[in-house]
């Protein structure tokens, strides 16, 4: 798997130097320069989110006296959420991982992008979001990004990805959207705490639903075929 | 008799060798680097963070990342950059940062650059080139914007405060907020205000952040 800089590269050098640390077995270059793509011409470019949702449920259920009685901690928690996941570290996080081998591609260059896309155009567009002109091309976004606490089941983080295959064609061939979700102990930190923890747990369980999210596409997939 | 002189020459002795390790010293601060405190050495490195960004909601749909900021059509508003990297340092320029974090006599260091963005898990290095064995790091890693209907908008800010001993080091990482009722401002005449309002919750905020900083660690929930 290669990794290949085209608008982030400070992201993806900062992503690969982490990667390397942390997931000393998956091959990275480092190149921070731009080249063509040697992996049969594949791509899969990647996008970090640009929307983040935090929502608290008490006992009453939900409505709008509940959503008032947590309305400043769920404030606190989106901007927490943005903190821990901002681009940089949603891009990191995905590219410690074999993206390629978790979608079950052929080998592909990853291409990562700093700056999200407008959240609603995601769904709108459906031709290529990149000047790519691979024959081999395919996206992932990020779609959204969501924090709950529910009375009952308590904590959990949930992300919505979008998988987009195009092969050769400049609109997609196929499109795979789906959610993946873990639950949460440490995330978010009590006022006045050390947040670092949390921060990590939530990176961590970010991965986690990335996890899911491509087994279920791999089902989806095959189940197809 | 020998012991006598010794005797009587012991305060000249004494004298001279104080002479001449104050001289020694005189000659250490003249080479010792122009940032280094002349008294104890220590040494708070203090950086911006790269500018304001915003999570927010609306009363019916949800908004992405930084919508609140961007100018409405036909207008320049300038609020993306209500409180750039200097406006910050010139912010907490009045604070006692040195007693706010019990540093004693340290030198406060700013740094006019925000730091790259710190990623989860990266190990912990010193940010400057110093090598005083006396230093201490805050970092304003992100100046949020946060509102919510239902709980008004409020200037939510994370800070990094890290000290370094000999042998191992202090990382603290954890945020304030404080509310605000001027920004967005809404016709460039309030722009000043507005600044000014944020400026303060920024102040307010690192205080806060100081103390939850002085207080022994939480126990694990």
């Amino acid at each position: 798997m290669r990794f290949t800089s085209l608008k982030s590269r400070a992201v993806i050098a900062a992503g690969a130097v982490l990667s390397a640390c942390l997931i000393p077995s998956v091959a990275l270059a480092q190149d921070t320069t731009p080249q063509a793509p040697d992996n049969g011409g594949c791509e899969l470019h990647v996008w970090p989110a640009q929307r983040f949702q935090a929502m608290t449920t008490g006992l009453l259920g939900g409505g709008l006296i509940d959503a008032a009685a947590h309305a400043k901690g769920d404030r606190e928690r989106k901007a927490a959420m943005s903190n821990a996941l901002d681009s940089p570290n949603q891009l990191a996080a995905l590219s410690s991982l074999d993206l390629v081998a978790l979608l079950k591609q052929r080998h592909a260059t990853i291409v990562t992008h700093a700056e999200p896309l407008e959240r609603h155009t995601i769904n709108d567009i459906k031709t290529r979001r990149s000047d790519s002109k691979s024959s081999c091309y395919s996206e992932l976004f990020v779609a959204d990004l969501f924090y709950q606490k529910a009375a009952i089941y308590g904590r959990s983080f949930r992300a919505l990805f979008i998988y987009r295959e195009f092969g050769s064609s400049p609109t997609a061939t196929r499109i795979y959207k789906g959610w993946g979700g873990n639950g949460l102990k440490l995330f978010p930190a009590k006022p006045g705490e050390d947040i670092e923890a949390a921060n990590n747990e939530l990176v961590s369980v970010f991965k986690s639903d990335f996890q899911e999210f491509a087994k279920n596409e791999v089902s989806n997939q095959s189940a197809k075929h | 008799m020998i012991q006598n002189l010794i005797a009587r020459l012991r305060p000249l002795l004494l004298l001279a060798i104080a002479g001449a390790a104050s001289g020694a010293n005189a000659q250490l601060a003249e080479t010792a680097p122009p940032s280094r405190d002349a008294t104890s050495g220590c040494e708070l490195h203090v950086w911006p963070s790269p500018g304001l960004e915003s999570a927010t909601e609306g009363w019916i749909r949800n908004n992405t990342q930084n919508q609140t900021l961007r100018d409405p059509p036909g207008k320049s508003l300038g609020l993306a950059n209500a409180i750039p990297p200097q406006a910050q340092l010139d912010a907490i320029a009045s604070l006692n940062l040195v007693g706010a974090f019990h540093l004693n006599d340290a030198k406060v260091i700013t740094h006019a650059d925000p730091l790259p963005p710190l990623l989860a898990g990266a190990p912990i290095v010193r940010q400057s080139s110093a090598t005083t064995p006396c230093y201490a790091e805050l970092i304003i890693k992100r100046l949020v914007y946060a509102r919510n209907p239902l709980s008004g908008g409020a200037l939510q800010s994370f800070f990094v405060f890290r000290q370094f001993g000999p042998t191992d080091v202090r990382s603290f990482t954890s945020m304030a907020d404080t509310p605000v009722l001027s920004f967005p401002w809404k016709v460039p005449e309030e722009a000043e205000r507005g600044r000014a309002e944020l400026a303060n919750a920024l102040r307010t905020d690192l205080l806060t952040f100081a103390k939850y900083s002085n207080k022994p660690p939480a126990k694990r929930r």
